[in-house]
C-alpha cells in the first residue's frame, strides 16, 4: 500500500523534478530515493581513486574486456581482456595505491588430451543485445581451428611472462617480448612458431585463450577462466599452471545438442563447484564440479504466465500461436559469490514492472532458490523509472553484482551505467556513476568488482577499469552497517550519526539511529526517529514498548482515574434516578 | 432570517434533528422513511453533519496516528480534502435527483441530498472515533482501525441504498439500478464541466490573443 501510494504520488511529482535530476559539477551525482519515491542528492558516497588503461602500462589497450575479478587475498586484479584473447594481471602497490602490471597472460601449456574438440557454433554474437551499439564481438579473424594450431602470424604474442622487469615493445598493435633467450628449448620440428615453443619441456602443449569472457578466483587462488570459443572453462593454480579444463557435458540427456558450451561468466564455491552461465542457455546456471563433472543446472527463473495469457494461448489458432512470445525462462547474465558461498546473480530483462515477477538481482541458496531479503522501499532494481532524458530510455538492465562482506551489494546498471548499492535489507543506499567521458562515468559497462572496500568497475568500450574509493561519507555508512551487522550497535548508531552530520536527509541515518536508541530502551527517542523516516513497523514495536512502560508507571494514576470516575458516574445516576423520581412523584 | 437565528428554539431544533441520525443508523427503514416525511431533518441539519464530516476528514487526515494513515503532509491540502468529500456527495444528489424524477422517485433533491449525508453519519463517527483510537495502538494492531473503518464504509453504503429506497419508496432492486445510473450521471456530469471549462479556457485564450495583437499593433 505504501509502495504504491508512493509511486502514485511520485509519478506526479516526476514531472517537477525531472529538470533538477542532472546537477554538473566537478563531483559526480549520487541521489538516493526517499520515502515519496522522489530523488534526494547526497554527498558522494564513492570518488575515483584511479583509473587503469591498458596503454599505461605498454601492453596496448584492452580491447572489449568483458569481465574482472579481484582477489583480496593476494591484492591482484584479474582483466579477461576479451578483444585481445588475454587476461590481465595488476598488483595492487599498497604503497603508492596504484596498480602495477604483473603478467599478461594469453594461453596456458595445457595436456594434449585436454585439447578442446570444438563445436561448430557458426557466427556467434556473444554480448548482448544492445541498442545503443555497445562493441560486439567479432570473430571475423579469430577462426576457433587456429587455437589449435597456434599457427597464425597475426597471433604472435607471447605464451606467458612471469618477470615484469622484461622489455615490452609494441608491435602493430600486438605485443611481443624484446627477449632473445627465450627459445632455449629444442625446436625439434613441432614449433612453428620461432618465437616460442608449441611444447614446453613437460610435453605440454600451448594453448591460447579465445575471446575468455570471464575469470573467477576462489578463495585458494586457484583461477578459472571461461574461455569462451574455445568452448571450455579453464581449471589454473594461482601461477596460471594447467589443473584442468571443464568441458561441454557430453550428455544428449541432460544437455540438447542445439546447446552450445559457450560459458561466459562464472564462479567457484568453496565447496569446489563451478556455476557457469552459458550463452542462451536459459536453465540457470551450469554447475560442474572442479572436475568437470556436470552436476546439472542451478537457479532456472521459473516462468509464471499470466492468466490472461493462458486464455488468449487457449483460443488462438496454431498460427497465431507461432507467433505469440515465448514463455521462456529469463537468461541470467552474470553471477558472483558472497562471502558466504551464495551466488548472487543478475538479470537484464527487469522491465520495470514489479509484478511481472522477474527479479532482476537474486541470490541463490544451493538448491537455486531465491533468497535475496526484500524489506526496501522498492525491489532491488534499479531506477524507480525510466524516464528518457539524454538519450537513454527504459529501466535498468543490470550487467553484474559485487557483495561486500556485509551482505550489502553493489549492482551495475547498463543502461544508464549507473551503480545501485544496496544493504543487507534490500534498501538502496546511494546511487552513483553515469553515462559520460568524464572521470567516474563509463561508456558502457560490463563488470563490477570490489576490491577490499573500493570498487572497481569495467568499462568495455573505454577500455579501463575505474577504481573507486569510499569518501568519508560512503566509509560511515558501510561501517554504521558494518558495526550494525556485527552487532555492535551504539557503535552503529555513532556512525549513523556522523552519517546525519554530513547529511541530514538521509532515511537510513535515521532508521539507523532509531534501531540503536530502541535496542537501548530510549523507545521516545526511537519513536521520534522513526517518525521522521516514517517507519510504521519499527515505530510500532517501539509505541508497544513505550506504552508497556508508560501503563507500568502510571498503573495507579490509571486505575485511580477509572476509579473516580466510576465513582462520580454512579453518584450522577443515583441522583437522577432520585431526582426523576421525585418528578414522577 | 436574523430572527430565526436569534431563537434558541431553532437550535434545539438542530440539535434534534441531528441526534436523529443517530436513530437513522440503526433503524434506517423506518428512520429513513420518516426523514423528509415527518421533517425529522432538514437541509440546515444536513449542512451541518456535512460540514461536521469535510472537518473530521481533514482531522483524520492530520491527526491519525503515522502507523495507521501516512499522509505527504508537504503536499496536503485541506480545502481540497473537504471538496473530496462534498462534491461526491453533492453530485451523486443531483445525478440521482435527475434519474429518479424519470423513474417515479417520489424525493426533492432536498430530501436526496439530506438523506445521502444522514447515511454517512457511521463513517463520520468512525473516522472520529478513529483518530483517537488511532494514538494508543501501535502498527500490528492497527487492524483493528483499519477494519474498524471499512465496517463503517461497508455500513454507510447499505444506509445509502435504504435511503435512497425510503425516499423515493423504491424497492431494492429499483434503488440500485437508479443507483448505478445516477453513479453513470456523475460521470457524465464530471465530463460535461471538463468540456465547458476547456472551451471556456480557449475562448479565453482565443480573446486573449485577440487582444494581445491589437495592443502589439498599437505600441
Amino acid at each position: 500500500m505504501r509502495k504504491l501510494l508512493a509511486i502514485v504520488l511520485s509519478s506526479v511529482l516526476l514531472i517537477g523534478l525531472a529538470s533538477t535530476v542532472h546537477a554538473a559539477g566537478p563531483t559526480n551525482y549520487t541521489y538516493v530515493y526517499g520515502f515519496w519515491a522522489d530523488e534526494i542528492a547526497t554527498p558522494d558516497a564513492f570518488a575515483v581513486a584511479g583509473m587503469v588503461y591498458g596503454f599505461d602500462y605498454g601492453i596496448g589497450n584492452f580491447n572489449n574486456p568483458q569481465d574482472l575479478h579481484s582477489c583480496k587475498l593476494t591484492n591482484k586484479l584479474y582483466i579477461a581482456d576479451t578483444g585481445n584473447n588475454r587476461i590481465v594481471v595488476f598488483d595492487l602497490d599498497e604503497s603508492t595505491d596504484s596498480f602495477v602490471l604483473n603478467r599478461v597472460v594469453t594461453g596456458v601449456y595445457i595436456d594434449p588430451a585436454d585439447v578442446p574438440v570444438l563445436r561448430d557454433v557458426g557466427e556467434v554474437d556473444l554480448e548482448e543485445d544492445d541498442e545503443e551499439g555497445a562493441p560486439h564481438f567479432d570473430d571475423g579473424e579469430h577462426s576457433v581451428d587456429e587455437t589449435e594450431h597456434f599457427d597464425d602470424d597475426e597471433d604472435d604474442v607471447n605464451p606467458q611472462t612471469d618477470e615484469i622487469d622484461e622489455q615490452w615493445t609494441m608491435d602493430n598493435g600486438q605485443l611481443t617480448i624484446d627477449d632473445e633467450d627465450e627459445n632455449e628449448i629444442d625446436e625439434d620440428g613441432l614449433v612453428e612458431d620461432e618465437e616460442f615453443p608449441l611444447y614446453n619441456e613437460d610435453g605440454l602443449i600451448f594453448s591460447g585463450f579465445n575471446s575468455p569472457h570471464g575469470i573467477f578466483v576462489d578463495k585458494h587462488g586457484e583461477i578459472f577462466i571461461a574461455d569462451t570459443l574455445n568452448q571450455r572453462i579453464l581449471r589454473l593454480d594461482n601461477d596460471f599452471n594447467y589443473i584442468n579444463s571443464v568441458f561441454r557435458p557430453d550428455d544428449p540427456t541432460v544437455v540438447d545438442d542445439g546447446i552450445e558450451f559457450l560459458p561466459l561468466k562464472l564462479v567457484a564455491d568453496f565447496s569446489g563447484r563451478i556455476f557457469t552461465q552459458v550463452r542462451n542457455v536459459n536453465k540457470g546456471f551450469m554447475e560442474f564440479d572442479v572436475d568437470g563433472t556436470f552436476h546439472g543446472y542451478m537457479g532456472a527463473s521459473r516462468v509464471e504466465p499470466r492468466l490472461i495469457d493462458i486464455f488468449w494461448k487457449r483460443i488462438a489458432t496454431d498460427a497465431q500461436r507461432r507467433q505469440m512470445e515465448l514463455f521462456v525462462p529469463t537468461e541470467y547474465n552474470n553471477l558472483s559469490l558472497d562471502h558466504d558461498g551464495f551466488v548472487y546473480a543478475t538479470l537484464s530483462a527487469y522491465s520495470g514492472n514489479p509484478f511481472d515477477g522477474v527479479a532482476p538481482v537474486r541470490r541463490l541458496n544451493a538448491i537455486g532458490e531465491d533468497i535475496l531479503i526484500r524489506n526496501g522501499y522498492a525491489e532491488p532494481a534499479g531506477d524507480w523509472w525510466g524516464g528518457s532524458f539524454g538519450g537513454i530510455q527504459g529501466m535498468s538492465r543490470f550487467a553484474d553484482v559485487t557483495v561486500f562482506p556485509n551482505n550489502s551489494y553493489a549492482v551495475l546498471d547498463r543502461t544508464r551505467g549507473r551503480i545501485f548499492m544496496y544493504d543487507y535489507q534490500g534498501e538502496l543506499l546511494y546511487v552513483f556513476g553515469g553515462i559520460g567521458n568524464t572521470r567516474g562515468r563509463f561508456l558502457d559497462v560490463a563488470a563490477i568488482d570490489r576490491m577490499g572496500d573500493n570498487l572497481l568497475v569495467l568499462d568495455p568500450r573505454a577500455a579501463t577499469v575505474t577504481r573507486f574509493a569510499p569518501t568519508r561519507y560512503g566509509s560511515y555508512i558501510t561501517a554504521a552497517m558494518d558495526y550494525y551487522y556485527s552487532g555492535d550497535y551504539d557503535k552503529s548508531a555513532e556512525m549513523w550519526n556522523m552519517v546525519m552530520n554530513l547529511n541530514g536527509n538521509y532515511d537510513f541515518a535515521y532508521i539507523g539511529m532509531g534501531r540503536a536508541a530502541l535496542r537501548n530502551e530510549q523507545y521516545a527517542e526511537a519513536m521520534r526517529l522513526y517518525e521522521i523516516k516514517h517507519d510504521q513497523e519499527n515505530y510500532g514495536k517501539a509505541f508497544q514498548l513505550f506504552r508497556k512502560d508508560w501503563i507500568e508507571a502510571n498503573i495507579t494514576t490509571i486505575l485511580l482515574c477509572l476509579l473516580v470516575v466510576y465513582v462520580i458516574l454512579k453518584t450522577l445516576s443515583i441522583v437522577l434516578k432520585i431526582r426523576n423520581k421525585r418528578k414522577g412523584e | 432570517m436574523v430572527a430565526t437565528l436569534k431563537n434558541i428554539d431553532t437550535y434545539t431544533e438542530l440539535l434534534k434533528q441531528l441526534k436523529y441520525a443517530l436513530y437513522c443508523i440503526f433503524h434506517p427503514a423506518d428512520g429513513f422513511w420518516c426523514i423528509n416525511r415527518e421533517k425529522r431533518a432538514s437541509v440546515a441539519s444536513a449542512t451541518v453533519l456535512l460540514v461536521v464530516y469535510c472537518l473530521i476528514e481533514v482531522m483524520r487526515l492530520t491527526l491519525t496516528n503515522f502507523q495507521m494513515l501516512l499522509v505527504p503532509i508537504e503536499y496536503f491540502n485541506a480545502p481540497m480534502a473537504a471538496l473530496s468529500i462534498c462534491v461526491p456527495i453533492l453530485l451523486w444528489s443531483v445525478a440521482n435527483w435527475g434519474f429518479t424524477t424519470l423513474f417515479n422517485g417520489k424525493g426533492k433533491l432536498s430530501d436526496i441530498y439530506v438523506a445521502t449525508v444522514y447515511a454517512f453519519t457511521p463513517v463520520i463517527i468512525c473516522n472520529a472515533a478513529g483518530i483517537v483510537i488511532s494514538q494508543f495502538i501501535t502498527f500490528e494492531e492497527g487492524v483493528l482501525y483499519h477494519t474498524m473503518l471499512s465496517i463503517a464504509g461497508i455500513w454507510a453504503f447499505l444506509l445509502v441504498l435504504v435511503a435512497m429506497m425510503q425516499v423515493h419508496d423504491y424497492t431494492l432492486l429499483k434503488a440500485i439500478a437508479t443507483s448505478l445510473l445516477a453513479i453513470c450521471g456523475i460521470g457524465f456530469i464530471v465530463f460535461i464541466f471538463l468540456l465547458f471549462f476547456s472551451l471556456v479556457s480557449d475562448a479565453f485564450m482565443y480573446f486573449y490573443s485577440l487582444y494581445n495583437e491589437i495592443v502589439f499593433r498599437l505600441y
